[in-house]
């Protein structure tokens, strides 16, 4: 099981894409801590930069072709988050449980994410290869855990879609008054 | 029409208020929901929406609606902060309405009509405000200018018929917030008008807001009595409240509603705008009530109270005395009832299974749909009586239904009049309880009707199956005189719209030698497809087939049945055969 961290800063407006583990591996960057203002710079689409090469390893399109996110990466479709709350991973609907905060809190396991500021999880099925994605959120930051079950990076990336959706999702009006 | 309810965006709307007000503004502003079609305001610290959004055809359109107001009043709250800077967190912890402080610091010397200067103020501001965020969204002019702007324009009152300053009152607002005056300005007061506008679009930030308003009022006190009273004009769409100043206080006036222009510039009603008379938001008696005891979008009570109304006010509305038939007790019902349950609970049996199975094939009830979220305490409740049962639950624990979910709507209205003597009777009760009983299987709303001079409601649509209802159903009788097809159909028609639930369909047995007015009664069956209700006679005898032919003339041969005297034992099956058909297939 391989554990990736996505979060999002605020102060820098930036949002990390990292492997954890010993040591933690920064795999992906992006210029947007995703909430939208005046002065965001593209409300669309966002690159995610790999950090060593300072090239684009895949793009996020906000509110594109039915989605509410979706991550592309060499012209194809990672994954995306549909408006109609369906979660997809190279165009195939893949079954998700969302757990909200009352009902993972519920269970003894998952007590102490309380203070951690877990607001919801997901628990895929057998046929991603991400397990389960985990999503906090504190003083308007938000930081996501996405399970993996093998140790292809392009889960986090698949992940990314599921950690964003809220964020994205709460922010349709604004993205609709934006818009050109 | 496509209603939204408020509240399912309120994490939307948050968001949307921290964009507008500042990170985090939202916890410190709430939304509070008022009364469905309340006009949205502010008292500067919370936000009055309105429970349920339906003024235009397109939901998104609505939300688009709910979302911009939202983002209007945000826009008030920043300004209200940025006057009372350092001051706003005493003020408040006191509790107090910062739009009438603002008010009451500023207009206190304009004497003669507050409330008038009150309501110049927040066309000032909203004017503003509203200038601002087209100018800043270019998603929100689109909105103004493709949807809001145009329905705005068509829903003015007429000035006709309005006092003077009324009907200047009514220019300038058309002026100063949509930019143009609908009806033509007397000249005696087009110079003035130009002014008052001019000094409006001068007023670009809070703090001018003082100086112009008082010279628009003085303006105003130049020109007319402002002594009198102004009536409550009709908010304009996506700006608020206009009736009363935003400090929530009832302004001095007649009481009196001013009705939008009735009839006028037909064929020009914006495509955006539902079909029905545009509707104008109700200005709230009371924006301080916070109370939390309403009921959620139209509960149960306020149904059965408007339920209760319909009926009562029926004689008045449409001429016929309805009255919900109270259910009887007596040993000659109860032997009939028996009587008729050892006879048709096969049938029963059988249509229920079919029901049942026709609700499952083509609606379904809840799915486990991908995607979809789990109603986990389900799952778990079900998991754990499968672990002591040792039986396997049935694996449904999802919250949506399927999308393309429908529920049919269906009222059966019997003619019950004494030519219905007899045999017809007879076969009108059982139709009644094997399709009632039948029925009950299916969570669909169905109402069961029978009117002689008067209707008497058996069943109605929304209440759920009780035994008691046979006994309704045994208690029926023939006699009286003939039907009154157009006034019951209203009624029943009323009753149906007010119910949950799409198809809705009417179906009348009867000979239909109607008793009231011909042209009317001859036009009910269109009148009901026009108000998307399918209508469905069946004729009881095939000597009556010219009536019903004639009845459903305007609507096509397939919205009739005729049952021949031999065959009266078929309405039960010609009714289920409707269900089948138009229920479930359309």
């Amino acid at each position: 099981m391989v554990e990736y961290i996505i979060k999002t800063d605020k102060k820098d407006k930036k949002t990390h894409i990292l492997r954890a583990g010993t040591p933690t591996v920064r795999l992906g960057i992006v210029y947007t801590d995703f909430n939208l203002s005046p002065e965001t710079r593209e409300i669309s689409t966002e690159e995610i930069i790999d950090p060593k090469t300072n090239k684009a390893i895949a793009e996020i399109r906000l509110f594109n072709n039915g989605n509410v996110i979706s991550i592309n990466s060499k012209r194809e479709e990672l994954s995306a988050v549909t408006q109609f709350g369906e979660y997809k991973e190279g165009g195939v609907i893949v079954p998700y449980r969302r757990l909200t905060k009352a009902v993972l809190l519920s269970r003894p396991e998952y007590k102490s994410l309380e203070e951690m500021g877990i607001t919801h999880a997901y628990f895929l099925g057998e046929s991603s290869p991400i397990s389960q994605v985990f999503y906090f959120e504190r003083k308007g930051d938000i930081s996501g855990v996405v399970y993996s079950k093998d140790s292809s990076d392009n889960n986090a990336l698949k992940g990314l879609a599921l950690v964003l959706a809220q964020r994205i999702e709460d922010q349709e009006f604004i993205f609709e008054f934006m818009r050109k | 029409m496509s209603s939204i309810n408020t509240s399912k965006l309120s994490g939307r709307l948050e968001k949307l208020i921290d964009f507008r007000v500042g990170e985090g503004a939202s916890e410190r502003h709430q939304i509070i929901l008022l009364e469905d079609a309340s006009c949205p305001a502010t008292d500067g610290t919370q936000i009055f929406l309105p429970r349920k959004v339906g003024y235009f055809v397109s939901e998104r359109d609505n939300e688009l609606s709910i979302a911009n107001s939202t983002a209007h009043e945000g826009d008030h709250i920043r300004e209200v902060e940025t006057y009372f800077g350092a001051e706003i967190e005493a003020l408040r912890e006191q509790k107090a309405n910062l739009v009438q402080e603002f008010h009451q610091r500023n207009y206190a010397e304009l004497k003669e009509n507050p409330a008038l200067a009150g309501w110049i103020d927040n066309i000032v501001k909203d004017r503003r405000i509203d200038a601002q965020r087209r100018e800043q969204l270019p998603g929100v002019r689109r909105h103004y200018e493709e949807v809001l702007a145009p329905a705005a324009e068509y829903l003015r009152p007429s000035t006709k018929g309005m006092s003077k300053l009324d009907s200047f009152r009514e220019q300038y607002l058309q002026r100063a917030l949509l930019g143009r005056v609908v009806d033509p300005v007397p000249n005696e007061h087009r110079n003035l008008l130009e002014e008052v506008v001019d000094l409006t679009n001068t007023a670009d930030s809070i703090q001018r807001d003082v100086e112009v308003v008082s010279r628009i009022y003085q303006k105003f006190k130049e020109n007319f009595d402002i002594t009198q009273p102004i009536s409550r004009l009709p908010s304009i769409l996506g700006t608020g409240d206009h009736s009363q100043p935003s400090s929530g206080q009832p302004q001095q006036g007649y009481g009196k509603e001013v009705k939008p222009r009735e009839g006028r510039e037909k064929g020009k009603r914006p495509k955006a705008l539902e079909n029905g008379e545009g509707k104008l938001c109700i200005p709230s008696k009371d924006k301080n009530d916070k109370s939390g005891d309403k009921k959620e979008d139209g509960g149960i009570g306020r149904d059965a109270q408007d339920k209760t109304n319909l009926y009562e006010q029926a004689q008045t509305e449409y001429g016929i005395k309805t009255y919900i038939v109270k259910t009887q007790f007596t040993d000659d019902i109860a032997s009939r009832e028996e009587g008729f349950r050892e006879r048709y609970a096969g049938e029963i049996e059988s249509m229920k299974r079919i029901f049942r199975q026709l609700q499952l094939k083509h609606y379904g009830n809840k799915r486990d749909f991908q995607g979809q979220e789990l109603d986990y305490e389900d799952y778990m409740q079900s998991d754990l009586e499968a672990r002591v049962t040792r039986i396997k639950g049935n694996g449904r624990h999802f919250k949506a239904d399927i999308r393309n979910q429908q529920r049919p709507v269906f009222g059966i209205h019997a003619d019950v009049s004494g030519s219905t003597g007899g045999r017809i009777i007879e076969q009108i009760r059982a139709a009644f309880y094997i399709i009632g009983n039948a029925l009950s299987t299916s969570d669909w709303n169905y109402g069961l009707y029978a009117s002689a001079s008067n209707l008497g409601v058996l069943k109605e649509p929304a209440k759920k199956w009780v035994d008691d209802i046979n006994h309704n159903i045994m208690g029926l009788r023939a006699g009286g005189n003939g039907i009154y097809l157009a006034a019951t159909s209203s009624v029943i028609s009323e009753d149906l719209k007010k119910t949950n639930g799409s198809p809705k369909c009417l179906i009348v047995i009867s000979d239909f030698e109607t008793t009231g007015e011909k042209t009317q009664e001859k036009e009910t069956a269109k009148r009901l497809q026009d108000q998307k209700i399918y209508p469905f006679y069946i004729a009881m005898g095939k000597e009556h087939e010219e009536n019903v032919r004639e009845m459903t003339r305007e609507v096509g041969d397939e919205h009739y049945s005729v049952i021949s005297t031999d065959n009266f034992h078929e309405l039960p099956n010609e009714m289920f055969r409707l269900f089948k058909t138009y229920g479930i297939a359309r």
